[in-house]
């Protein structure tokens, strides 16, 4: 019986223009928007030449022993490592055209940037990371019984972080990629064209006198608008692909991405629903809520400067799709897949479970 | 006759007010019941309870010899409920209300299909079977809105005054389908505010007024109440004697 109700609830919302709007023109027009505005400033990026930075080495510390692999590794990327044993590094910085200014210390290193050349900056951070991680991979090769000249046993303890390090990227691939994500997150507005119209025919009596569960109403729900705003979103990108020839790297995984970051913020906004009982407070409040994750989690700033701490990027679900999305498209693999589809993934679980037991409790004190 | 739904002691209160009081009705088998009342009478919520749309503040209701609520899984099937707004959407075709409606009570595939072309046939819309809903006059959403009921072929049919606002014509033809249903082997529960329409169509006829049951019985039996000589009286004089002419929704 739900396959009918799915169906159904699918014609309802693809019978509404403001689906179709929303779903297929709201991304291809916001992204194409963003795309030329950003084309040009994103090309920047890509544009970094061969710069140099500054070093100082306190005496003793581990580093000592890895710097010449380390300065080694940072021609590779374009950048020259010089060394100042004295001075301010911001004295430094200023006075020798310098993009960035490293001081090694025995407690681990600080990292000196400028404002005006925050790429450069990103780059030098990135190249320690990898030049560490090198140094580290030589130690632990020495430790095993081949010891390599500039790799002791003490750099096997360096203390290794990963840096925010964000890949070159098109802003057609960038902002094609991350306007699907935001319009995915918020597919309860598509929902709302069937949800409004059950609303006020009361289309819920002839639910209750039938006794079909909750729960399959619920799996109705969710199943009917996920797959009306894939249709759309398809759509969308089909579109976007097309026109501004944006790259998806791996297209299965991206779609599943998509999908799975779909049925977990619906979940959230089915909830809602359940908990106010009405359409237009369901869309305002969570419009707010995706509004802030999208604004936390990439969605409309300008990428590489990005101002939002650490933090807020942490708690925005969007965040970890964009980001793995982009790192696919870009770099071809990334680190956020799975932590992407595990958000999405408990998001839906612990929401689904939350508007069964609401409904549960609201039809027990009908 | 063997009774097919019966209430007991059926209370509904809101805030401590009760809407429907100690309600004891027994219909039985094979009749048309008809429920009179002035506005505010109670005759929704009594149909949502035994709907199971409301739960009751006290009293169960029987349905098929089981208590309802507790057996609602087998026993829903068996009922069909005609809302009174009517419950249908009006960017779907005829068929795909039915269809949706129909699909419900788990009828599937080739069975459904003449679930539908049998739903629509019965309520003379088969020719507007591909037009939407909303495209309809009052008479055919009424209509439609029966055929969406009676898809899975129910023992029972409620219907909540099914011919509010619609034209003689739609009347009448909603009027005779009541009959033929009826004698389908369907029972009805007809609820109305024309006397006329109940006093021709229904074998018993109960009123209800502040949420209390006041009398109940054929339309003759209901009549000697009031006059001995039934032919000087009509069913809606009697209806105003016992329940008063005060206005109710003021």
């Amino acid at each position: 019986m739900i396959f009918y109700m799915i169906k159904n609830n699918i014609k309802l919302m693809l019978r509404s223009p403001l689906t179709i709007l929303i779903y297929v023109l709201g991304p291809t027009l916001v992204a194409s928007i963003l795309i030329s505005a950003f084309n040009s400033f994103m090309k920047s990026y890509e544009g970094v030449d061969k710069f140099k930075a500054a070093y100082r080495l306190e005496e003793g510390c581990d580093f000592e022993k890895s710097i010449e692999l380390i300065k080694e590794n940072f021609e590779k990327n374009g950048i020259t490592l010089l060394e100042y044993k004295e001075g301010d590094p911001e004295e430094l910085i200023r006075k020798n055209d310098l993009a960035g200014f490293v001081d090694f210390s025995k407690d681990g290193y600080t990292v000196y940037e400028i404002k005006d050349s925050k790429l450069q900056g990103y780059i030098l951070e990135y190249s320690l990371t990898q030049a560490f991680e090198e140094a580290t991979d030589t130690a632990y090769l020495s430790a095993l019984g081949t010891p390599l000249e500039g790799a002791g046993e003490e750099s096997a303890k360096i203390h290794t972080e990963h840096p925010e390090f964000v890949p070159a990227i098109d802003s057609a691939d960038y902002y094609g990629i991350i306007e699907i994500v935001y319009f995915a997150s918020f597919s309860i507005v598509c929902g709302a064209a069937f949800l409004s119209q059950e609303k006020k025919n009361r289309i819920e009596r002839r639910f209750m006198v039938s006794n079909i569960s909750n729960t399959k109403i619920y799996l109705a729900k969710l199943l009917s608008v996920t797959g009306a705003v894939s249709v759309g979103l398809l759509l969308s990108v089909i579109i976007l692909v097309a026109f501004s020839g944006v790259k998806w790297g791996d297209p299965v995984l991206s779609a599943v991405i998509i999908l799975m970051l779909i049925f977990g913020t619906l979940a959230m906004e089915l909830m809602v629903y359940s908990l106010t009982d009405s359409v237009a407070a369901t869309v305002i409040i969570t419009f707010t809520i995706i509004w802030l994750m999208g604004f936390f989690g990439g969605s409309f700033e300008t990428y590489m400067f990005s101002s939002h701490s650490r933090l807020l990027k942490n708690l925005s679900p969007i965040y970890y799709a964009n980001r793995s999305l982009v790192e696919l498209s870009c770099m071809g693999h990334s680190d956020y897949i799975v932590r992407s589809l595990g958000i999405s993934a408990s998001m839906c679980v612990v929401f689904t479970a939350l508007t069964v037991f609401i409904g549960k409790v609201r039809s027990e004190k009908a | 006759m063997s009774t097919i739904l019966k209430t007991n002691e059926l209370t509904k209160r809101y805030s401590g007010t009760a809407v429907v009081d100690d309600l004891n009705l027994e219909i039985q088998k094979g009749e048309i019941f008809g429920l009179l009342g002035p506005n505010g009478a109670g005759k929704s919520t009594t149909m949502n309870m035994i709907c199971n749309i409301v739960k009751p503040s006290f009293g169960s209701v029987e349905f098929m010899g089981k208590d309802f609520r507790k057996n609602r899984k087998e026993l829903s099937r068996h009922l069909g409920f005609i809302p009174q707004d009517l419950a249908i959407h009006g960017n779907l075709k005829a068929w795909e209300n039915v269809e949706l409606f129909t699909s419900l009570y788990g009828i599937r595939g080739a069975e459904l299909k003449k679930r539908i072309d049998e739903s629509l046939e019965y309520v003379g819309l088969s020719e507007r079977r591909n037009d939407y809903a909303k495209t309809f006059s009052g008479g055919m959403k009424r209509r439609l809105n029966i055929a969406c009921a009676i898809g899975h072929h129910p023992d029972l049919l409620i219907f909540d005054e099914p011919t509010v606002g619609i034209d003689p014509q739609s009347r009448n033809f909603i009027l005779e389908k009541i009959k033929e249903s009826n004698r389908n082997g369907a029972t009805v529960i007809y609820t109305s505010h024309y006397m006329e329409e109940v006093e021709a169509i229904c074998t018993r006829i109960a009123i209800m007024d502040n949420g209390k049951l006041i009398a109940c019985g054929t339309a003759e039996e209901l009549k000697k109440l009031v006059v001995d000589d039934i032919s000087k009286v009509t069913l809606e004089e009697v209806f105003l004697t016992l329940t008063g002419k005060k206005l109710r929704d003021l």
